[in-house]
């Protein structure tokens, strides 16, 4: 026993680094709460804040429902039974999380706005044109779910497709159709996914800001933003933040407890997956029209509204620094996701291997950097990274580097954006995990292997599908990060989704839909890219 | 085994660095292409953070470097980041020049000891001498009024009159405006605290509710918009957008932006509420001389020009005119306020938006 701790040292070591990285900034925000509160404060505590808290429970709340609903349904329907267009479909699904939430605002107003499309339409039947109040908070909710849902079908996804066929033929031997075996064998076993989904959207729409500022609704977010812009005063802003960290962090504490708990058995082999079935007719109807309706709302109008706009900018846009602009979100995309992935496997894997407190306490903390707006976060960042410049400057100038070498740098953005995005990486990873369980990987152990051996050998490949949608996750959620980015950046240095801020932000719409559409166009090549890859594992296996 | 996993540990993350130190190479080596040596000589350069997003201002600082060899470097961002990043970076700072598109955030930085002085013979040349701070922390650059636009179909321009009297019954239900964390209704505001005192400020505010034709949603084209499919008769926006409008690739918004009058408020009394985009230079600043330079540049009279004429803005240089749309809408008289107090009592406006509920 003891011999294998200390073989496992190495992991822990890692994991301890990793985590350090994540929670030195916060913790930079945290003590920030130790300062004198400002008179600010009580002013904000008697305008701002009941109103925002409410506006930010009900939109949490109800997306929450409306992503678990359609996400849960789209996925497993996917998962479990026969579709002639499975593929196609599962690439259809994962587009709209391409669409930056505030643009899909933009797009939706737009689109049921005065002079939108729909008016535009009305306008030439010569009808009398009632707007639906889009700018509401039911339509940040509408927006919210068409395009948070992708983040519940993804991790979901995961998780239904390696059940194991047992689980199906035991429920059928009992005399359960479809129907209640989802509900009382799937369901429950699959909650642990579901509710990760959810919480990386609850975390998205917490954040948000651009959406529910171009919409009139303002939230806690808001309340924040608007104590440091509006009234200059970071520190209150910070501490505002913070609650929500804390809050964030007691929330998923108790979920990981709730969860543990449950996690009575692990479901097994990929061999043993069960074949996909034929569903009955019913369901092919009811599924196929939440599926068009879906895919209607969240990608074809905001594709086709990109589009027009996009050629509405043909004689304005320049693109003359495209070229330097793609390989910069490329690459950067690219070197994150690996980052955060690799990352993500140490972490998930010591909590999973050396499961003491400290390293599930690991895996909560993880997460922290995902609880707080990006604006926060990116300025706790950049004063961890300066501290850590001016204490590592004599070694620089030793080794003849440059001085302030992150801060100076593209290093800077790198880290923060592999920090914010730690959560992501990790949720998928970790949640696919847990459902391996421990049994493969013992058997490994048993056989000899050491616990790295084991590990690449034997779970790594039973992983594939959650490294897969942490990949996808990561890699769409860096293309469209913009906060960070934003303000992280060095010198001239731009990015699809800066540009896309710079024009929308400017109310040139036009001008932005054409780098919007860029970032769906990269997300979706990528999505092929995989698919392909996966085929081709396929025919490997065969 | 455990060594391949510290190595590979190591080895990912080098990459990593790797793969995002090769693209700043890349970009170096692709600026020093417009901009001499961009990395090696700190002697000709200015570096710029800037919440001004324009193609227009991008293609400015490229004819400032053509013209005089000084490589510009950008970063675009949000004021208040930018703010807060030059902070912390303090001494190390390579920022030269901060420009931002609302004076009080200017004011702001100077308040937390972000700038120095700027003097110069040839900026205090170029600029009308109201566009430049009384003790030289800040220079505007460009120019926009926030007017009230109405629609010329329901509306006798000579019903209008001042800000003030938007909260007057007649308009009850019938003006159109954004949301409070607006930074233009925030200055918007802080200039009535000037003028009228906080208390009227506080009434005009709180009886401005009653006067909404909605809640504040979207941006300031949507304001028009809204006005011209009669949701209300009024709306208050900056000149520079109904400019953006009538020059929309899109014909419907420029339909939309004809039928739309312009009123400037407050001409019998105490003149049309204004804003600038204006710059200072950052306290630590290495290349001063140079961020002054590129100021006369854009102070000058062809920058000024191409300002007004691209991008719709009033021009802080006496010598240039307008474009012929902004001109096309008439002279008037600018709010008589020392700019600098709409830093000032921006905190205060903010509140008291806060306390009236104006969402």
């Amino acid at each position: 026993m003891k011999k294998r701790n200390r073989g496992l040292s190495p992991l822990l070591l890692s994991s301890t680094i990793i985590v350090s990285m994540i929670l030195f900034p916060s913790l930079l925000l945290i003590i920030r709460l130790l300062n004198p509160v400002s008179p600010n404060w009580n002013h904000i505590k008697a305008y701002l804040l009941n109103e925002y808290i409410a506006n930010s429970l009900a939109l949490i709340f109800s997306v929450a429902i409306f992503t678990g609903l359609i996400g849960t349904f789209l996925s497993y329907g996917l998962c479990r039974f026969e579709f002639k267009y499975e593929k196609a479909m599962n690439i259809l699904l994962y587009i709209p999380m391409a669409i930056p939430v505030y643009i899909g605002g933009y797009i939706y107003g737009g689109f049921f706005g005065n002079f939108g499309t729909i008016h535009r339409i009305f306008i030439s039947l010569g009808i009398p044109y009632n707007r639906p109040d889009i700018f509401s908070l039911g339509g940040s909710v509408f927006v919210f779910s068409l395009f948070l849902s992708p983040y519940v079908v993804l991790i979901s996804k995961s998780f239904f497709k390696s059940i194991s066929k047992s689980y199906f033929d035991v429920s059928k031997t009992l005399g359960h159709n479809e129907l209640s075996t989802f509900f009382r064998v799937i369901l429950p076993m699959s909650k642990g996914a579901i509710i990760s989904g959810i919480i990386l959207v609850i975390l998205e729409v917490l954040n948000e800001y651009g959406l529910v500022k171009y919409f009139g609704v303002p939230t806690f977010s808001t309340a924040i933003y608007s104590t440091w812009f509006g009234l200059g005063d970071l520190d209150s802003a910070i501490r505002l933040s913070s609650i929500l960290m804390v809050v964030v962090f007691i929330i998923l504490f108790f979920q990981g407890k709730f969860e543990e708990s449950k996690m009575v058995s692990d479901s097994k082999s990929i061999s043993n997956r069960p074949q996909r079935i034929k569903g009955s007719n019913r369901f092919y109807i009811i599924y196929s029209i939440t599926f068009i309706l879906y895919l209607t709302f969240s990608v074809l109008i905001p594709i086709a509204q990109l589009v027009y706009w996009s050629y509405l900018a043909i004689g304005t846009i320049k693109l003359n620094d495209l070229f330097n602009i793609l390989t910069n979100t490329i690459i950067m995309a690219s070197a994150i996701t690996l980052a955060v992935l690799f990352s993500s496997l140490i972490v998930s894997n010591c909590k999973r291997l050396i499961n003491t407190k400290v390293s599930n306490l690991y895996s909560r903390l993880i997460i922290l950097g995902y609880s707080v707006p990006a604006s926060i976060i990116s300025i706790a960042l950049l004063n961890y990274f300066l501290s850590v410049d001016r204490l590592l400057d004599p070694m620089y100038l030793y080794f003849g580097a440059k001085k302030m070498l992150i801060t100076s740098t593209i290093l800077l953005l790198c880290l923060a954006l592999t920090i914010r995005y730690m959560a992501i990486g990790f949720n998928s990873i970790d949640s696919g995990l847990r459902k391996i369980g421990m049994n493969y990987h013992n058997s490994g152990r048993i056989l000899g292997a050491s616990p790295l051996k084991s590990f690449v050998l034997i779970d790594l490949p039973m992983l594939k599908h959650s490294i897969i949608s942490a990949l996808i996750l990561t890699f769409v959620d860096v293309l469209k990060e913009l906060p960070i980015t934003l303000i992280l950046r060095p010198f001239n240095f731009d990015t699809l989704s800066t540009k896309v801020f710079t024009y929308a932000s400017d109310e040139m719409i036009h001008e932005a839909s054409v780098y919007a559409l860029m970032i769906i166009s990269i997300s979706l090549i990528l999505l092929l890219i995989l698919q392909f890859i996966r085929k081709e594992s396929q025919y490997d296996r065969a | 085994m455990k060594k391949i996993l510290l190595v590979s540990s190591i080895l990912v993350l080098a990459i990593s660095i790797l793969g995002c130190t090769a693209k700043t190479n890349s970009d170096e080596i692709n600026n020093s292409t417009e901009s001499i040596n961009t990395s090696i000589s700190t002697e000709n350069i200015v570096n710029i953070y800037t919440d001004r997003h324009y193609d227009t201002d991008q293609e400015l600082y490229d004819k400032f470097t053509s013209e005089t060899g000084i490589g510009v470097n950008v970063v675009k961002a949000g004021s208040d980041e930018l703010l807060e990043r030059l902070a912390a970076e303090g001494e190390e700072t390579s920022a030269d020049l901060i420009i931002t598109s609302d004076v009080g955030r200017l004011y702001r930085a100077n308040e937390n000891g972000l700038t120095k002085i700027t003097s110069s013979d040839i900026i205090k040349s170029n600029v009308d001498s109201k566009y430049i701070d009384e003790q030289d922390r800040f220079v505007a650059l460009t120019m926009r009024a926030r007017i009230i636009a109405y629609s010329l179909d329901r509306v006798d321009p000579s019903a209008l009159s001042t800000y003030e009297d938007l909260t007057d019954e007649r308009w009850s239900g019938k003006v159109l405006v954004r949301s409070s964390s607006n930074i233009y209704n925030q200055s918007l505001l802080a200039s009535f605290i000037e003028l009228n005192g906080e208390e009227q400020a506080e009434k005009w505010a709180s009886a401005m509710l009653s006067s909404m034709a909605r809640d504040p949603e979207g941006n300031d084209r949507d304001q028009m918009k809204a006005v011209v499919a009669g949701e209300g008769d009024l709306a208050i926006v900056n000149t520079y957008y109904l400019g953006k409008l009538l020059n929309s690739s899109d014909p419907i918004e420029v339909e939309v932006g004809s039928k739309i009058g312009v009123f400037f408020p407050n001409q019998e009394t105490n003149g049309t509420h204004i804003n600038i985009s204006g710059a200072s230079l950052t306290k630590y600043g290495k290349n001063s001389e140079n961020a002054i330079k590129l100021l006369e540049f854009l102070t000058g009279e062809a920058a000024q020009y191409q300002y007004a004429n691209a991008n719709f803005e009033y021009p802080v240089n006496p010598n240039v005119e307008p474009s012929d749309l902004l001109k096309g809408w008439g002279e008037f008289k600018v709010q008589d306020i020392q700019l600098s107090k709409l830093g000032e009592l921006n905190g205060k406006a903010v509140e008291i938006f806060n306390k009236v509920g104006w969402k």
